[in-house]
């Protein structure tokens, strides 16, 4: 690191020279725009702010521009006001680590935020370990934590804990004994189906079937039909938003009246309303966070003003970001701005309580280890807790 | 059998590449990453202008070879353990292996038969991808890609990579133009004017069109493998059938049957979305219809301006 | 038959019904005008979100929303005449694919941009009823679906054999310098064939609204499933796209509960490739190098 740093002084009246060709020419490419500036602390972020995946990064893009405001509202970071620079990842791996080695050579950040999608996270990681720089990310698939990057922290629980957390509660929770799990055909919803089977299998119960559906399927009546002829007595759905709104609707026209446990992608405000009350009479679900004005009056207060500025409700997929910049601004006012303490400071985290959930750093880099699991008050879309489900 | 007038575009173009290789050194970290992207496309963009641009055949394909290219060197170099000066000419030869066999039944369709047949490769490559975890990780991709390296050296940086690639893209540039101007060449612009005036196919005609397809895929392959050993990671999105469409755009705006048409549509191409970065969402907009002007106003590509510019300036070019 | 069996076959027609009008669609495009559509897709979408702006956000009965937003698909197939047909009309085949595929770019971004990622949840004029039908429960909207889908399909049968414009319009396909020469409107032929596109995409658009939910991103994988139903049917046939399309939603639908729910859509792809090796004229269709 120290090298690049000479490199950069060494190349600073090159990059005047270029800047000025720059401007006239609007060739940001070739040389940074520098947009931190002294009395500030610029940190990076990742974000789908355009293109399909900004559903989740819209709520991923508000929660940390609040977060900004609020911390500089409250003195800033380190004696410094923290500067969140915004790049849009889109829906493709390339422009994700494009958008990367961007945000590093503007503004050689201490911290940079990744995606919410793990594809553009490991497309993003060898990039993570050439640059050495400490980085939160929220994208759930567990062959990211695998890697053990020592420079990367998931402020969410990994997929691998809430496919734990489905078969738990239909086990444990709802007492079934015959599991028909139904999943998306990728690898958020084939490992975790496996890992679902497990965790049933050891709590005595059965799998009757194991059927799976592409992501841009429309009609899954097949695979229902297929698991309840199997003579399952609740379905587990590892799903996405838009198509486990599908199976929902789905399992009631076909007049099937089975309990169904589902993954957290249907749980959030866009998706649920696309469900019907009565669609969702059956349904519990688990979402990685409890986020309600009852859970106290600092989540209450961050609902509130969420809404307030973005007229949107927010969700827990995003909101994580937001407990992700407040614990950066945690470590900063502690050691400033160098990479290997914050590195190790977020390393060495434990019991942080946050707006979503409670952050303590294991080996493999996750901060969170449980999620929540809710069933729908009767004849409305809303949630009501149950309890909290955790890996261990 | 070269033209004379094509002296001087040679020329330029010697000029281009030996300037291109001080570039390095006024470049960014994004930047250079930029430029290498760009570069790789090109290799995998003369490719395609072999089958389409000379033999005519329109193929909606290069993407999946260029898929094919970047997963065999990702999984020569990881499970197989090979080093990437070994598992990249391999990937070349497999991919090439591929095209051939993809190409012998397609390449008796035409039009756009032919067009919904490569798709359709081109979507089975994405599906297989995606589905196939034991061996192509699945939507996880592949990851812990070895960077390129010779024996005592390592090309572990994007500025060290560059010159893997810009040596890559002229032995590339080399070989095209020898190909184009030798019989193989000449018979493939035969096949495509051939069957345009009289419709006529014989056995002779299938094989220079899987000849050139082959070779399409080779460049492809070539292309993909230098990719995955830049990127060390590769996931199938990477390949879907946009790409394909883009390879295509890339020929098209550069100057379809013109190498060096190719090499300036793919520079171009890949520098735009990053230079109207901050357009956001209208970016495709604006990409979309520039296309389409391109399309309406510019038949011939871009480099059909420069060739009227040096005209009015009275020098002759392609 | 048993109930399961009923519900998938009613499943797997009104899917192929929907892929059988986007075919149709494509065909009569390629056949009028020789252009073959990369956009078809998008146009579904158009006409789906057209019913999202008419039906949910200005809050009209479907009794005027669905006209209202046929009538804007219809408006939209004129534009696409102009700006993108007309330009490139006697441009080569590549030229014009390219050409389709670069305004479906456009298309679906600036859906994106006006109705936004979330999706949507159009209404059915049905609601969410179910019926029974031989003791299977079946959403009254497929019953919906697979009747207009038909009734669209007789009408444009009616349309291209019983009538004179339709009789002109077949001359065009045939020949378009005799049709000329015989004192007949071309161009007049090929806006009528870009409105007609317009309204069976339209019409899919807003059938698949209500089953499927409305997605900006919907179009593509509607439209790679009608072009293998149209290949397998036949490229250039009419029959073709309907026999097509029922197969490849039944096949859908059958192929998942029988085969494998994983590969189904591979299993799709590769019957349309194999037709197109063994018998690229589909199932209806002529035979290839008969067209110029």
């Amino acid at each position: 690191m120290a090298n690049k740093r000479t490199v950069g002084v060494r190349g600073v009246g090159r990059r005047k020279v270029l800047a000025g060709i720059a401007a006239t020419t609007g060739l940001t490419i070739w040389s940074p725009r520098l947009s931190a500036q002294s009395g500030e602390i610029a940190v990076g972020a990742m974000v789908p702010i355009t293109g399909p995946f900004n559903v989740s990064g819209q709520q991923y893009h508000f929660s940390l521009q609040m977060a900004q405001d609020e911390i500089n509202a409250k003195g800033g970071v380190a004696g410094k006001k923290l500067k969140i620079v915004f790049e849009d990842v889109k829906d493709s791996n390339s422009v994700a680590v494009n958008a990367y080695l961007k945000v590093v050579r503007d503004t050689s950040p201490p911290f940079v935020f990744l995606s919410s999608y793990t594809t553009q996270n490991l497309a993003t990681e060898p990039e993570v370990t050439k640059a050495q720089i400490p980085g939160m990310y929220a994208g759930g698939g567990d062959a990211m934590h695998m890697k053990k990057n020592p420079w990367l922290f998931r402020i969410r629980p990994a997929d691998g804990i809430q496919a734990l957390a489905l078969a738990k509660h239909a086990t444990e929770g709802l007492g079934k004994k015959k599991i028909g799990i139904l999943y998306v055909q990728n690898d958020f919803g084939q490992p975790g189906a496996i890992a679902a089977e497990k965790v049933i299998k050891a709590a005595g119960a059965t799998t009757v079937g194991l059927e799976a559906y592409s992501f841009t399927d429309n009609d899954m009546s097949a695979q229902i039909q297929k698991l309840k002829g199997a003579g399952a007595d609740c379905l587990i759905c590892i799903s996405y938003g838009k198509d486990g709104a599908l199976i929902l609707k789905l399992v009631k026209e076909m007049g099937i009246d089975l309990p169904i446990v589902i993954s957290s992608g249907v749980m959030v405000p866009a998706a649920r309303n696309l469900i019907a009350p009565d669609e969702l009479a059956n349904v519990n679900g688990v979402m990685d966070a409890y986020l309600a004005p009852e859970r106290g009056p600092e989540v209450a207060a961050y609902i509130k003003s969420f809404k307030d500025r973005f007229k949107i409700e927010p969700d827990p997929f995003g909101s994580c970001y937001y407990d992700g910049a407040w614990i950066l601004k945690q470590v900063l006012d502690k050691v400033g701005p160098d990479r290997a303490k914050i590195r190790d400071e977020l390393k060495a985290l434990k019991g942080y309580k946050g707006i979503t959930n409670t952050f303590s750093t294991d080996a493999d880099g996750n901060m969170v280890h449980s999620l929540a699991v809710f069933s729908i008050k009767p004849g409305t879309r809303e949630p009501v807790f149950i309890r909290t489900v955790s890996a261990a | 059998m070269r033209p004379p007038r094509n002296r001087l575009a040679v020329a330029a173009a010697l000029v281009a590449f030996l300037l291109a290789l001080a570039l390095p050194a006024f470049v960014s970290g994004y930047g250079i990453r930029i430029l290498n992207l760009a570069l790789i496309s090109a290799i995998a963009v003369i490719g395609l202008n072999f089958a389409f641009g000379y033999a005519g055949l329109i193929t909606l394909a290069q993407a999946g070879f260029v898929g094919c290219g970047a997963y065999l060197t990702a999984i020569l170099s990881t499970t197989a353990g090979l080093p990437p000066l070994l598992s990249i000419p391999l990937a070349v030869v497999g991919t090439t292996a591929i095209g051939a066999a993809v190409g012998l039944p397609m390449l008796r369709l035409k039009g756009h038969y032919l067009a919904l047949a490569t798709l359709g490769f081109n979507v089975s490559f994405v599906i297989v991808a995606t589905n196939w975890k034991s061996v192509m990780g699945g939507t996880d991709g592949i990851s812990g890609i070895p960077s390129f390296a010779v024996p005592g050296f390592a090309f572990a940086t994007d500025h060290r990579y560059y010159y893997v690639l810009w040596l890559a893209l002229a032995l590339a540039t080399g070989i095209a133009w020898r190909i184009r101007y030798s019989h193989i060449g000449l018979a493939m612009i035969a096949v495509r004017d051939d069957e345009i005036a009289t419709g006529a196919a014989s056995v002779g005609v299938t094989r220079i069109k899987v000849q050139a397809f082959s070779l399409s895929a080779a460049y492809a392959g070539l292309a993909g493998a230098l990719f995955a050993h830049m990127t060390n990671f590769v996931a199938p999105d990477d390949f879907a059938l946009s790409h394909s469409i883009i390879y295509l755009a890339m020929l098209i705006i550069g100057g379809e049957g013109s190498i060096l048409g190719a090499i300036a549509g793919a520079v171009i191409v890949t520098f735009m979305p990053e230079l109207m970065r901050d357009l956001g969402q209208a970016y495709m907009i604006i990409f979309g219809s520039l296309m389409l002007l391109i399309l309406i106003f510019l038949p011939k590509g871009l480099l059909s301006l420069a060739a009227m510019a040096a005209r009015r300036i009275g020098i002759s070019g392609r | 038959m048993s109930q399961q069996l009923i519900q998938l076959i009613v499943s797997g027609l009104a899917v192929g019904a929907v892929y059988a009008l986007v075919g149709l669609a494509f065909i009569m495009v390629n056949e009028a005008t020789g252009v073959v559509n990369f956009a078809t897709g998008q146009m579904v979408a158009i006409g789906c979100f057209l019913s999202v702006t008419t039906g949910i956000q200005m809050g009209l009965p479907l009794a005027a929303a669905y006209p209202l937003a046929l009538a804007g698909m219809a408006l939209f197939g004129m534009v696409f005449y102009a700006v993108v047909f007309r330009p490139l009309q006697d441009r080569p085949v590549v030229t014009v694919i390219i050409g389709t595929v670069m305004i479906g770019i456009v298309i679906q971004n600036s859906a994106l941009i006006t109705w936004g990622s979330v999706p949507f949840r159009p209404r059915s004029p049905f609601g969410r009823q179910v019926v029974d039908v031989f003791g299977a429960a079946i959403s009254a909207h497929a019953l919906f679906v697979i009747a207009v889908s038909f009734l669209m399909i007789g009408l444009l049968y009616a349309f291209i054999y019983r009538t004179t414009i339709g009789a002109r319009m077949r001359a065009v396909a045939q020949d378009r310098d005799a049709a000329r020469l015989m004192g007949i409107g071309v161009d007049r032929m090929f806006v009528l064939t870009w409105v007609i596109a317009g309204l069976l995409t339209g019409t899919a658009g807003l059938l698949v609204g209500p089953m499927w939910f409305a997605d900006v991103n919907m179009g593509d994988p509607i439209a790679l499933k009608a072009f293998a139903a149209i290949i397998i049917g036949g490229f250039s046939s009419v029959p073709g796209a309907i026999v097509g399309g029922i197969l490849v939603g039944l096949a859908e639908m059958l192929g998942a509960a029988y085969v494998s729910s994983a590969y189904k859509d591979g299993l799709v792809f590769l019957v349309m490739i194999l037709f197109l090796l063994v018998r690229p004229q589909g199932i209806f269709g002529e035979r290839i190098g008969q067209r110029a």
